[in-house]
């Protein structure tokens, strides 16, 4: 586990040390943007579809507890097992507990973002069980001992090259060799060894179904069912609110989650578990974490709607600009940053304010959430509950007073526009934040106010 | 139609000549217009910092001063949205009836006196800077995330000015990063996304860049001036009344 | 209190009210096209093959043709025989791991993003549409629908232990986001369209 520190404005600027590693960061991401605006144009009931998916997980969650026990009854009636884990570390007890019961040290995971908040792969490392992500942007961090910077691209911030050289470290590639085709094929080769060896596999879940008690999950590679098929024993790892009610709604989610995400139609497979395999066992654990915590805050819990298609932060300006590592949670970038604070509003005070509220993350979300409103409402929530800057407070009351004095806002803007006149290197210094990359404005002898005064004299 | 002009408060202080157009387009539209002058600022700092419950000074000021009005108008997106959706004076009431009568000064052309001409001239390579808060916000045009028509309050009354040659940036409707205090606070980003957006104008062969908010054209300007671009910015208002 | 009480409580708890879904009928403006004409287009576009299969085509010569009269297929598909499934005596999936050309049915196929669904009943073993390295569908263009609407309608009540929609053959972008076909699954997918 990474001990943080480091605020997300730390961070960033660590990353825009090298500008040009940033604009590749951007444009690539960027066009994924691009992609995703494309497939959506093609569609002239896009707007309906985020409308009623969005519609489809109001009900969710006002329903939660009626679904998760239907759910449950259901799934259980499949043959599925189903555990409850109230927080991250139940999570990961139930899972190794699920393992040492049958023996197993070795097991391939899909991606989940949810084992990536419980820190599932950390808990089973110390347990001395040997985790094999099977995702390959996930294999790629896993190997580089780091954790995926995008929920959706994994190793976004790695380039070819870099991802050449681990490669050879680890795979026995060639030296200098970076051809993503060649690169893939020794990946597909080194971990289609684990899939036939390993007999446990864990994946993720893209939505359960409450109807039906089935559960689906959402790849381009096949690594979950490659693992899942082959396997003995499959643990699907799940929060609570990726329940839908009805199968049906699945024609809404499925239609909307790849173009959201990648600009892709669909992703090359929708697996829909229901039964285990002859001779296998399926589980399933429901993980609250925080989650009925954010279901009881009214200006927060939309952000439990979410679908993990990753758009917001494809279209994040700041994202693009800083990199999900400087969020510092599994989940970064504009969703994360309002559901990190709910779990822990200290360590993530600083999340809300990476973000100019451009709004751009809530209208390319597929659910409709409010994200940027929901920003805004986080910076309330952190400063009343003490976790701003005394700096930042005291500099903000006095601000305030001036502002609600006009004759001293007056005098202040005059005396400040003097100051610039008369001391421009004072104010010119790069101590302040301001000038580090920007000339400030030219300061005009009059005010508007002013020039009002004596041009128009009228109120 | 007894109109109130809002100034924001770095247009009063660093922009005037920003009033000055936008009273004067105005005033030649036949307007009725009136300055409050004891008028500071919106609130917006504090409250997009998490200090909203520190603009009651803020809120008060703008209810003593903007009451009575058929209208209020300002040459600001972001100001603009800022009191639409957060004013709460003491006076709630009051309070109400401003937020139904306060307009951005793009929209309150198009939308209120319905402009359809104007008799202004521009002759220069002109780039719109979609500011954030005045289109995704009020609407001022359709943003490129959504599947819906298009439309652009700004666009078309600087389709109005004649010689004017408008071209769009690559990127459309990308933030320019001021973001209020963010522009300090997360310094680096906020200077590379200005960075970014000054260089896709510059790529166009763009002379003037433009837009409703003089925040996000200090922010621009200040990296252009700081890069010796010879670049220049001016408020939409200041076009509409060039001659 | 078990964590499950403890969860189902603080949700009741902490759920809002709301009681109506929204319908889900599509929109009559949504777009209408050719299913045929639609799926093969974006199949290819998603890196998949079509090939149309006339009623007078012999579709096991037709298969051969596309494979190389040497290729190693093995399918389950009665009416096309090829190899086996199993060798006698194993049902271990992990004895797929060389099969070459995975050859099914698929139950239909939905034109808008270019998959088909399967289950048991078409594939058999879970892991065969997976472990091969390639894949061939035989699939009748009767049974295509436009949307995903239509497909859940299909779907509605059937009995499977898993389902699945496939897309296109197995592929990954993780690599500077350059498209790579073949990630873990099959290399390529190539649905024979019958009429």
């Amino acid at each position: 586990m990474q001990t943080v520190t480091k605020s997300h404005a730390e961070l960033s600027e660590g990353f825009n040390k090298d500008e040009a590693r940033v604009s590749w960061h951007d444009e690539t991401l960027w066009w994924i943007r691009q992609k995703r605006d494309k497939a959506a144009h093609q569609m002239p009931e896009w707007e309906w579809l985020r409308q009623t998916a969005s519609g489809i997980k109001d009900y969710v969650l006002g329903n939660l507890h009626d679904l998760l026990e239907l759910f449950e009854a259901n799934a259980l009636a499949n043959g599925i097992k189903v555990h409850w884990a109230a927080d991250a570390a139940e999570h990961n007890r139930i899972v190794y507990g699920i393992l040492q019961e049958h023996g197993v040290t070795k097991i391939v995971k899909s991606k989940s973002m949810l084992t990536e908040e419980c820190g599932l792969n950390e808990y089973l490392h110390e347990k001395q069980v040997d985790v094999v992500d099977t995702d390959l942007g996930e294999r790629i961090v896993q190997l580089a001992g780091e954790v995926p910077s995008h929920i959706v691209l994994p190793c976004i911030h790695w380039k070819k090259e870099e991802i050449g050289e681990l490669f050879h470290k680890f795979l026995g590639t060639p030296e200098g060799n970076a051809d993503p085709q060649f690169l893939t094929g020794a990946a597909r080769i080194h971990l289609r060894e684990k899939f036939l060896t390993r007999r446990v596999a864990i994946t993720g879940v893209n939505f359960a179904v409450a109807e039906t008690g089935e559960f689906v999950v959402c790849t381009n590679e096949g690594n979950a069912d490659m693992g899942t098929h082959l396997s003995d024993i499959h643990i699907a790892c799940m929060g609570i609110e990726k329940i839908i009610p009805k199968q049906e709604h699945l024609g809404i989610f499925l239609r909307l989650l790849a173009r959201s995400a990648t600009g892709q139609p669909t992703t090359t497979y929708n697996s829909h578990f229901k039964k285990p395999a002859p001779g296998q066992e399926m589980h399933i654990v429901l993980v609250d974490n925080g989650r009925s915590r954010q279901l009881g805050r009214p200006d927060f819990r939309n952000s439990l709607k979410c679908i993990r298609c990753g758009a917001c932060m494809n279209t994040c300006p700041v994202y693009r600009r800083s990199g999900g590592h400087s969020y510092k949670y599994a989940i970064s970038g504009p969703i994360g940053s309002i559901l990190a604070p709910n779990l822990d509003m200290e360590k993530h005070a600083d999340l809300p304010f990476a973000s100019t509220l451009c709004g751009s993350c809530s209208n390319v979300c597929p659910v409709k959430i409010d994200i940027h409103d929901q920003l805004y409402k986080w910076r309330q929530e952190i400063t009343k509950n003490g976790h701003a800057p005394k700096a930042k407070t005291f500099a903000m009351k006095i601000v305030a007073a001036v502002l609600a004095r006009p004759w001293m806002y007056r005098l202040g803007g005059s005396v400040a526009r003097k100051m610039m006149r008369l001391f421009p290197s004072l104010m010119n210094n790069k101590s302040i934040p301001w000038n580090k990359a920007r000339e400030l404005p030219a300061p005009p002898k009059q005010s508007f106010g002013e020039w009002y005064a004596k041009n128009r004299k009228k109120v | 139609m007894k109109i109130a002009l809002f100034i924001p408060c770095y247009i009063d202080q660093f922009y005037p000549q920003v009033g000055i157009a936008t009273l004067e387009v105005l005033e030649r539209l036949g307007c009725d217009v009136h300055f409050p002058p004891n008028q500071t600022c919106c609130g917006q700092p504090m409250a997009n910092s998490g200090y909203q419950h520190l603009d009651g000074g803020c809120d008060n000021l703008i209810v003593k001063n903007f009451s009575g009005y058929d209208y209020i108008v300002g040459p600001s997106g972001s100001c603009i949205l800022h009191i639409k959706h957060h004013l709460h004076g003491e006076d709630e009431e009051a309070s109400k009836d401003i937020r139904g009568k306060v307009f951005e000064f793009t929209e309150f052309l198009t939308d209120i006196l319905k402009v359809e001409t104007l008799e202004a001239r521009f002759p220069h390579k002109v780039g719109l800077h979609q500011s954030c808060h005045g289109q995704r916000g009020l609407h001022l045009s359709q943003m490129s995330e959504l599947v819906a028509p298009p439309f652009s309050k700004p666009e078309k009354l600087l389709g109005m000015v004649k010689d004017i040659e408008l071209i769009k940036p690559e990127r459309v409707d990308e933030c320019c990063g001021f973001g209020g205090t963010f522009c300090v606070f997360e310094e680096a980003v906020s200077a590379k996304m200005g960075k970014d957006r000054v260089a896709d104008h510059q790529n166009k062969g763009i002379e003037i860049i433009t837009g409703v908010d003089v925040s996000c054209l200090m922010h621009m300007e200040g990296i252009m001036r700081r890069q010796k671009s010879p670049m220049k910015v001016m408020h939409i208002a200041e076009i509409l009344n060039s001659r | 209190m078990s964590s499950r009480s403890a969860i189902l409580q603080a949700v009741k708890q902490n759920q809002p009210t709301v009681e109506t879904l929204p319908d889900i009928t599509q929109p009559d403006y949504a777009l209408k096209f050719g299913t045929t004409e639609k799926f093969a287009e974006v199949l290819t576009a998603i890196g998949g093959r079509v090939i149309l299969v006339d009623e007078t085509d012999d579709l096991k010569a037709l298969i051969l043709q596309v494979y190389g009269e040497e290729a190693d297929i093995v399918s389950v598909i009665d009416e096309l025989p090829f190899k086996p499934l199993f060798p006698p005596g194993t049902e271990d999936p992990h004895v797929l791991e060389n099969v070459d050309i995975a050859l099914m049915k698929a139950q239909f196929g939905v034109s808008e993003n270019g998959s088909v669904w399967v289950t048991e009943a078409e594939y058999k073993v879970r892991a065969f549409p997976f472990i091969c390295q390639h894949l061939a569908v035989v699939l009748s263009r009767n049974d295509l629908v436009p949307y995903m609407h239509e497909a859940y309608q299909k779907i509605s009540g059937q009995q499977y232990g898993f389902g699945l929609f496939i897309a296109g053959p197995s592929k990954t972008a993780d690599i500077e986001q350059s498209l790579v076909l073949g990630a873990h699954g099959p290399k390529t997918m190539t649905v024979f369209l019958t009429q």
